[in-house]
């Protein structure tokens, strides 16, 4: 079993290049739990803890193609919050980064990181 | 009285090192700018034995698949003047060339002597990368290898100096005359009109060591050339540079295997065969008399040219013409009493659109993000009254400012910058025509812009086509363009050969006496001191080789937030989200070297057809075979500053790598140059990578800007198979 992930070491080196952009050029965003519309900091552990659940739908926004097909395996999908077994995530309002999809080893690594209790 | 000027072009030529037998000519039209007619933009290489047939990608490799050399072709032309004193301007007028069989001041010219002398003296020279900074107020660099004695010591210049001497050829000789050990030096002499042996000449290469080493041809084996002369059936000079090899000697000077190379720019214990020197002519006419032709030029043999279409942003040019305007006094119009014309009105297709020009073209060497792509396209060919109130200056970079806060929207050019500045900036000359056009003073069609002669067009064509602006070191010329030393400064007479002409220091071949180098100290920064076979090069870095393969990205060094160390607490605050816009520290984006010369990433063709030649792949780096990969830990930096593998990706991990495989990087064509291409391109504007001879992607995955030191690194996209 690997070592639990950390933000520090971990998750701010997937994001700090794209955290520039996120907090000057990207609108605010609905907070879960009602907490109003926020900035997503990327390079804050509080701000990618509190989003981790957007993040992870954006991430996974190119996870099934444009034709419908799955681009990666169940195991590396991400489940829909609340829902089913195979209720995954197919899409995003705004998938990330906005170039292209993010290395699966790098979205591997964000999900880890969430299952391992999101460590700073 | 009526005076004929008689000049060599382009005044300083451009040879590039190959290592292959055969050459194609160097472009002879500006890197990416429209071409009257024609699809296909300026610089690509012309076909030997061709006017301006340029060549199709598969012509950069001969039939073995070595990447042929480029060579440098001149010409003379001759400018009709009414006196030999008379005031020089720039441009100066209409000229014609001269060619056996020309007619000049009524003689027929029946033949040319054309002489040049090659050398390199980069083992025999001060530490590079620096600047002109070490130079001033009378000071000098640290000596490369400094064991071998002072710099004008005679057995250090015997041992250091590669020397192949003079050669001589006729224009209408047609063959190849060599640059090697073995090949009797010989000059023009405008005396005798003729071309002497100097058998005597003290001919200097890498001493020989051990019989048993590497054979004549392989990596890291002696250098015997430094190229060849040739001319062309008009009557032009044909000069060829070296192999791109790069050899090591022992504490004797001596031939070895190998030596450290511990740095990027300054190893000493080694040798490259690129090289530079005058470039010489004498008209014979049919009457038996000759006729020295008073502007000579200078030939600078380099790296190759992997992206010949893609300009820098600050152009060798660039940096002359600022040099050359503001010390020299080349249009006063522009540039007079110590500051730029107000009223000048800027000539946009000259001094405007190739900065816009080379913008749009960076993201085909280097990885911009698409909303950066979007916003460069807008000037790819823009004119001049499309502005439509873009307030452009609001995005470049004043000359010698670099202390911008790394999350403020990015200022251009996005590149780094000169020695000890942290990031590039154009060219004063550069900023006040970008001024200019950006307060509406452009000249209009009723205000026709100069017209260069066909040779001053070349003079400024060949240097366009090279790197300014980051100068620690560059790679063809360094920071010395913007020394008025470098420069026959008398330029005000029609006699004197015109405006950019080295200040050549003249040798006196006829009493060259062997074992006694004639080649010394020469051309030094700062100083009156004229100019010597090798002066040019010198400053460059040994081998150029280790200097390309670093030139990949880097953090700003310096850093405008100081150091950025490799601690928790280090990263934690040059990380942490900004509050205070004003805030300094350090800046952890990686910026491309000079992506234009030295390419970064690139679109593959072969990635475009195994995609079905529809969407654009994703780039990769241009140097990606085995032994590029940074994704292993690296031994920790005793100070613990930054050293993650994302400094390291794009480039050989160990430095002797890249001497052996400079000459598989591909080369990145307009795909109008490509060949063959399955289907006629519907977008004629894509640089693809072509030509390439790695044959899989070992190196890591391509990532967009603002990509930063800190960023993990990944495998490479899938390579698509090939032969």
């Amino acid at each position: 079993m690997s070592e639990p992930k950390s933000f520090m070491r971990d998750v701010l080196v997937l994001f700090f290049k794209y955290a520039n952009d996120m907090q000057n050029q990207a609108p605010p965003i609905n907070a879960p739990n009602g907490a109003g519309l926020k900035i997503l900091y990327l390079n804050d552990y509080a701000s990618v803890k509190e989003f981790h659940y957007a993040i992870q739908v954006a991430i996974h926004g190119y996870d099934r193609d444009s034709d419908g097909k799955w681009r990666v395996p169940p195991a590396q999908r991400l489940r829909k919050q609340g829902g089913g077994a195979e209720d995954w995530v197919a899409s995003a309002p705004h998938p990330m980064p906005p170039d292209g999809r993010m290395p699966q080893q790098a979205i591997d690594i964000f999900d880890q990181w969430v299952r391992d209790g999101m460590l700073p | 009285m009526a005076y004929t000027g008689l000049r060599i072009h382009p005044a300083i030529g451009i040879a590039r090192v190959g290592s292959s037998e055969e050459y194609y000519l160097g472009p002879e039209s500006m890197a990416g700018m429209r071409q009257p007619g024609q699809d296909t933009t300026g610089g690509l290489p012309i076909r030997p034995g061709t006017e301006r047939d340029t060549i199709l990608s598969t012509e950069l490799r001969d039939s073995c698949g070595r990447l042929k050399r480029q060579a440098a072709r001149f010409r003379i032309d001759q400018y009709a003047f009414d006196s030999a004193d008379g005031a020089e301007t720039w441009p100066a007028g209409p000229a014609s060339e001269v060619q056996p069989g020309s007619v000049v001041d009524g003689k027929v010219v029946a033949d040319i002597i054309w002489t040049v002398h090659l050398a390199n003296k980069k083992a025999n020279s001060w530490q590079g990368g620096n600047g002109v900074q070490p130079f001033v107020d009378g000071q000098l660099p640290a000596l490369r290898n400094p064991d071998f004695g002072a710099l004008d010591n005679a057995s250090r210049l015997s041992k250091l100096v590669i020397d192949a001497g003079p050669r001589a050829l006729l224009g209408s000789a047609q063959q190849a005359i060599q640059f090697d050990a073995g090949t009797t030096p010989c000059y023009g002499d405008a005396a005798s009109a003729a071309i002497c042996a100097a058998p005597n000449y003290p001919l200097s290469f890498p001493l020989p060591g051990d019989a048993a080493l590497p054979g004549s041809t392989g990596p890291g084996s002696l250098i015997r050339s430094l190229g060849a002369l040739s001319t062309e059936s008009t009557g032009r000079l044909v000069v060829l540079g070296g192999y791109g090899k790069a050899c090591a000697f022992d504490a004797l000077g001596k031939h070895v295997p190998s030596a450290a190379l511990d740095g990027d720019v300054n190893n000493n214990n080694w040798f490259d065969d690129v090289s530079d020197g005058p470039v010489s002519a004498i008209l014979l006419f049919a009457d038996g008399s000759a006729r020295e032709v008073e502007g000579g030029a200078w030939v600078i043999a380099t790296d190759p040219a992997y992206a010949p279409q893609t300009p820098n942003v600050v152009t060798l040019w660039d940096e002359l013409y600022c040099t050359w305007l503001e010390q020299l006094a080349l249009r006063p119009t522009v540039y007079a009493g110590q500051r730029y014309q107000s009223s000048y009105r800027t000539d946009f297709d000259a001094e405007v659109l190739p900065v816009l020009r080379a913008a749009a073209l960076q993201k085909w060497t280097t990885f911009l993000p698409s909303r950066a792509i979007k916003g460069h396209d807008l000037f790819a060919y823009m004119k001049a009254d499309q502005r439509n109130g873009f307030k452009i200056m609001n995005f470049l970079r004043p000359p010698g400012q670099d202390h911008e806060p790394a999350t403020a929207a990015p200022m251009m050019p996005l590149s780094l910058g000169d020695a000890n500045q942290s990031l590039l900036s154009l060219t004063p000359a550069q900023y006040f025509f970008m001024g200019q056009w950006a307060h509406d003073l452009y000249a209009t069609g009723s205000e026709p812009a100069p017209v260069l002669a066909a040779g001053e067009a070349l003079d400024k064509t060949v240097l366009f086509n090279c790197l300014g602006g980051r100068f620690s070191p560059g790679i063809e010329i360094s920071f010395i363009v913007r020394d008025t030393n470098l420069y026959q400064r008398g330029w005000q007479r029609h006699d004197s050969g015109g405006p950019f002409r080295i200040n050549r220091q003249r040798l006196n071949y006829r009493d060259a006496v062997a074992q006694q180098p004639l080649l010394g100290i020469g051309y030094t920064p700062l100083r009156d001191t004229p100019v010597q076979p090798g002066d040019l090069s010198k400053f460059m870095a040994l081998p150029w080789h280790t200097d390309y393969n670093s030139c990949a990205t880097h953090m700003p060094a310096p850093n405008p937030g100081g150091v950025l160390y490799d601690t928790e607490q280090a990263i934690a605050e040059a990380t942490a989200v900004v509050t205070d816009p004003d805030t300094i520290r350090p800046n952890t984006l990686l910026y491309s070297s000079w992506p234009a010369q030295r390419p970064v990433a690139v679109y593959t063709y072969d990635d475009l057809v195994a995609s079905g030649g529809g969407q654009l792949p994703a780039p990769r780096f241009s140097v990606r075979g085995p032994g590029t990969r940074a994704d292993v830990p690296r031994v920790p930096d005793p100070q613990n500053k930054i050293d993650r593998p994302a400094l390291h990706v794009g480039r050989y991990q160990q430095r002797t790598q890249f001497l052996q495989d400079w000459d598989k990087i591909g080369v990145v064509l307009q795909i109008t140059a490509i060949s063959p291409m399955p289907t006629p391109p519907k977008n004629k504007d894509l640089y693809l990578e072509v030509a390439s001879l790695f044959t899989s992607d070992d190196s890591n995955l391509a990532e967009s800007w603002r990509n930063t030191a800190i960023d993990a690194v990944y495998p490479p996209p899938g390579s698509p198979s090939k032969p």
